[in-house]
């Protein structure tokens, strides 16, 4: 049953990718901007040199001078032949510099997600159990702080502390977890630490919530009258049934994170996909903005998907379909 | 005497100021790798085809003109060791270095010279330098190493464009694919440097080429890393991950100036970028020359670059600077009068209307357009702000729908190429190349026409002082100076300076005279 649940979902990924690349076709082609001018050279700040005829052949051999509908047709029929085309940039294969950026976005994301709940769970948890004491009030006050903080500032100052003035963590930088863990983990450090605490911030005020939710039912009375311990009533009982709606936002989480974090990527000097996205869109690249797109929507519905399939392993009585 | 010495210490200390990356001590080590921090990464792995400064700047390490220029301005031999031009300035021959190598250690030869400038001329390709060898009209390989250009008409400014990267540099033959939609690596150069690798985002690697012609260079490698906050580029440089940054925040370099940061020096490019107000004089408003001419009596360009650049930046009303011999003094520019200015309004019939001025959202653009709006107020004139994204600023700046904007620039050796471009008529208005105010003008296209062939020295000058002085009496932009660049880099950088206009490589002592004066 799960296998054909699984089937028909993938089915629909097609029309919504089809509305996807659509719409981010229409969007990028109908904002005013000239790649062909991005191309050869041209920016405000100094002057142009070329000619009408270099302006002209280029327009002509990258096919901008068809009309709307022959471009996506010709897009979409190259696509479906798994050829994502070349960057008018940079004139290097998209799909090239898609899994050069993608995994370092994809890296980023699970440390800072892990990152996130490191923090989040126990403190939602114990915010809860211990409501209205100094450890639950800071424990929001903590979440306060991290929404209200602006990523970027939280960003330059951890840089200043342990950058300058330690000297323990490289300003920038990036480095493979697959060649070298260790630097990975020295350049991953705060980035992650600053994307983390974001999403932490808000998922501790929702578990802690949750949790006061579910200790004030029923069952859970049952199940301290039976005696069992307060950490078997806690952990096992309540905390589990928190989890449900706790695993909504961490799925909304990971789908943002990543999409790419543009900020923290463009401070940290990560080369990730968020930054490509708005390099992209800032020239103009059309293939590269609809290629990165068309990733990051697969990747969100994919990532919807197994939340849906996690709430299923949560609560068995949740029906699929 | 006791003025001739104030002045000799405060002569002692401006030198000691200005050329603090100069005083390189002790001789110079072989070895060790230089970090760079960069604003912009590379774009394109193909040295012909051009987009933005960061590729010119590296591309600068690994691939090289045929011809140099001496801080003077003159051409020096470099990929070529002499050359000859014909009686009437149209032909060109040019006797090749023997025993250059590539970094492939293929030998260059007249063939990959001639293949590099047809790769430039064809359109397709979208070369960068196909505007400045616009007159040439073939590229011959006569032998092994006499390499000719045959040109519709003569050019005195051809030798100075060919010094320069920009027009082309020699890459074997058929190493670059053509057309715009084939992809490209970067072929092998026959620069100082050999190119390594390039992680986007993460690092650019050059390695030292052993085999180079000429004087080998010191560092063993070069790591460009693109830094895009310039906050985090200069912190980077304090805690040691880089040892050079390129385009320091000015509100920092004030700080590095006075000497605040312990360990940081740094080197200036005085006149790295030019700054003037542009009209559209083809339409309205600005097709009217009174309200060009009151502005020019409203502004304060010290006032502007001062709130922009904080107080860095030379005053000028023209792109040479004052020491250059291309510098004319005395052009006839409207001198400030707010009087004559609100009078100049009324003539031009101005009814207080407010004029949109499209600015971009990057560098000072802004700042400068805030100043310039509340010195228009004084005379009655109302401005407004129209702040668009980059590339959509450049396609209305394309298609002439502006009324005015601040713009950049840079002067070039030649003033045919430094003015000539932007005063030649446009055959299409809608679809302006190079002159973006749109100006256009019988008697001002007969004299650039001339000044482009003319080849005796003294006639060139006094057509180019006659253009000059027409364009200050006509308006269609204001220069409001040049604005210096700095790097910043770490104490123990030894060798390096930048030129006037900021190149990673000059003969003044660029990357390839660098050393690194510390044990690793």
């Amino acid at each position: 049953m799960l296998a054909g649940y699984i089937v028909r979902r993938l089915w629909q990924l097609i029309p919504v990718m089809l509305m996807v690349s659509l719409a981010v076709f229409l969007i990028v082609h109908i904002i005013p901007g000239d790649p062909v001018l991005t191309m050869l050279g041209v920016d405000p700040e100094a002057g142009a040199s070329y000619s009408e005829e270099q302006y002209q052949s280029l327009q002509h051999q990258l096919g901008l001078d068809k009309p709307l509908y022959v471009q996506y047709g010709r897009w979409l029929n190259r696509i479906l032949h798994g050829d994502f085309g070349l960057s008018l940039r940079s004139r290097r294969p998209v799909i090239d510099t898609l899994k050069e950026r993608y995994p370092a976005t994809v890296y980023l994301a699970v440390t800072a997600l892990i990152t996130a709940l490191l923090i989040a769970l126990p403190l939602g948890v114990i915010a809860a159990v211990r409501q209205n004491t100094a450890v639950d009030y800071s424990a929001m006050g903590f979440a306060l702080w991290g929404l209200a903080m602006p990523n970027f500032w939280l960003a330059l100052l951890l840089i200043l502390l342990f950058s300058l003035k330690l000297g323990w963590l490289p300003s920038i930088g990036y480095a493979s977890p697959l060649s070298d863990p260790l630097q990975f983990l020295k350049h991953v450090a705060l980035p992650a630490i600053v994307l983390g605490t974001d999403v932490a911030a808000g998922l501790t005020r929702y578990l802690r919530a949750e949790m006061l939710e579910q200790l004030s039912q029923d069952y859970v009375r049952t199940a301290r009258a039976k005696g069992l311990p307060p950490r078997m009533v806690n952990l096992k009982h309540a905390a589990k049934n928190s989890l449900i709606s706790v695993v909504t936002v961490v799925g909304l989480n990971i789908s943002r994170l990543l999409g790419g974090s543009t900020i923290i990527e463009t401070v940290f000097s990560w080369p990730g996909v968020g930054s490509l996205l708005i390099e992209g869109i800032y020239a103009r690249d059309y293939p590269i903005v609809q290629g990165a797109v068309l990733f990051v929507a697969v990747t969100y519905v994919l990532i919807n998907l197994v939340v849906d399939i996690l709430y299923k392993w949560l609560d068995p009585r949740i029906q699929l379909g | 005497m006791k003025r001739l010495f104030t002045l000799g210490i405060a002569f002692g200390i401006v030198c000691w100021l200005t050329s603090p990356a100069q005083a390189a001590s002790g001789t110079p080590k072989r070895g060790g790798t230089l970090n760079v921090a960069i604003e912009k990464d590379m774009v394109v792995l193909n040295p012909l085809v051009g987009t933005r400064s960061t590729d010119q700047s590296v591309r600068e390490l690994v691939f090289e003109p045929l011809l140099a220029m001496d801080l003077k301005g003159n051409i020096q031999p470099h990929l070529a060791e002499s050359w000859q031009v014909s009686k009437d300035g149209k032909i060109y021959t040019f006797k090749l270095r023997r025993g250059v190598k590539f970094h492939n250690g293929q030998e260059m030869t007249a063939e990959d010279a001639k293949f590099a400038v047809d790769y430039t001329l064809n359109p397709k390709n979208g070369a960068y330098g196909q505007g400045l060898l616009n007159l040439v009209t073939r590229a011959e390989a006569l032998d092994k190493y006499t390499f000719r250009l045959t040109l519709k008409d003569s050019n005195p400014g051809l030798l100075s464009f060919l010094a320069e990267i920009k027009a082309f540099s020699i890459v074997p033959k058929g190493s670059l694919q053509e057309g715009a939609d084939k992809p490209n690596r970067f072929p092998p150069g026959t620069g100082p440097f050999q190119f390594v690798e390039w992680q986007p985002r993460q690092r650019i690697v050059m390695e030292r080429f052993e085999g180079y012609w000429g004087q080998k260079a010191l560092l063993d490698r070069v790591v460009f890393r693109p830094v895009r906050d310039a906050t985090v580029r200069l912190t980077a440089l304090r805690a040691g991950d880089v040892d050079l940054v390129e385009r320091t925040p000015l509100e920092w370099v004030r700080q590095v100036v006075d000497g605040k940061l312990k360990g940081i020096v740094y080197s200036e490019a005085s006149y790295a970028d030019i700054r003037a107000l542009l009209f559209n004089v083809a339409d309205p408003p600005f097709n009217n020359k009174k309200l060009r001419q009151a502005i020019a009596m409203a502004m304060d360009k010290r006032e502007i670059l001062h709130a922009a650049y904080l107080g860095f930046g030379t005053v000028n009303d023209q792109k040479y600077p004052k020491d250059h011999a291309w510098y004319f003094p005395g052009l006839p520019w409207p001198s400030q009068n707010l009087e004559k200015a609100r009078a100049l309004l009324k003539e031009a019939g101005y009814k207080g209307e407010t004029i949109p001025i499209i600015t971009s959202p990057e560098g000072s653009d802004q700042t400068m357009a805030l100043t310039l709006q509340a010195q228009l107020k004084k005379i009655g004139m109302n401005i407004a702000l129209d702040t668009l994204e980059v590339s959509t600023y450049n396609e209305r700046d394309r298609k002439g729908e502006f009324a005015f904007r601040f713009r950049g620039g840079d002067f070039y050796p030649d003033p045919w190429t430094t003015y000539g471009r932007d005063l030649r008529c446009e055959p299409d208005l809608r679809k302006r190349i190079s002159n973006r105010s749109g100006y256009c003008d019988k008697e001002m296209e007969g004299l650039l026409t001339k000044a482009e062939t003319e080849l005796d020295p003294g006639r060139r000058k006094a057509l180019f002082k006659q253009i000059l002085t027409k364009a200050a009496d006509e308006v269609m932009e204001i220069f409001l100076g040049s604005i210096p660049r700095f790097f910043t880099l770490r104490d123990y950088v030894k060798g390096f300076a930048t030129d006037d206009a900021g190149r990673f490589n000059n003969p003044e002592g660029g990357l390839s005279q660098t050393w690194l004066d510390k044990d690793r």
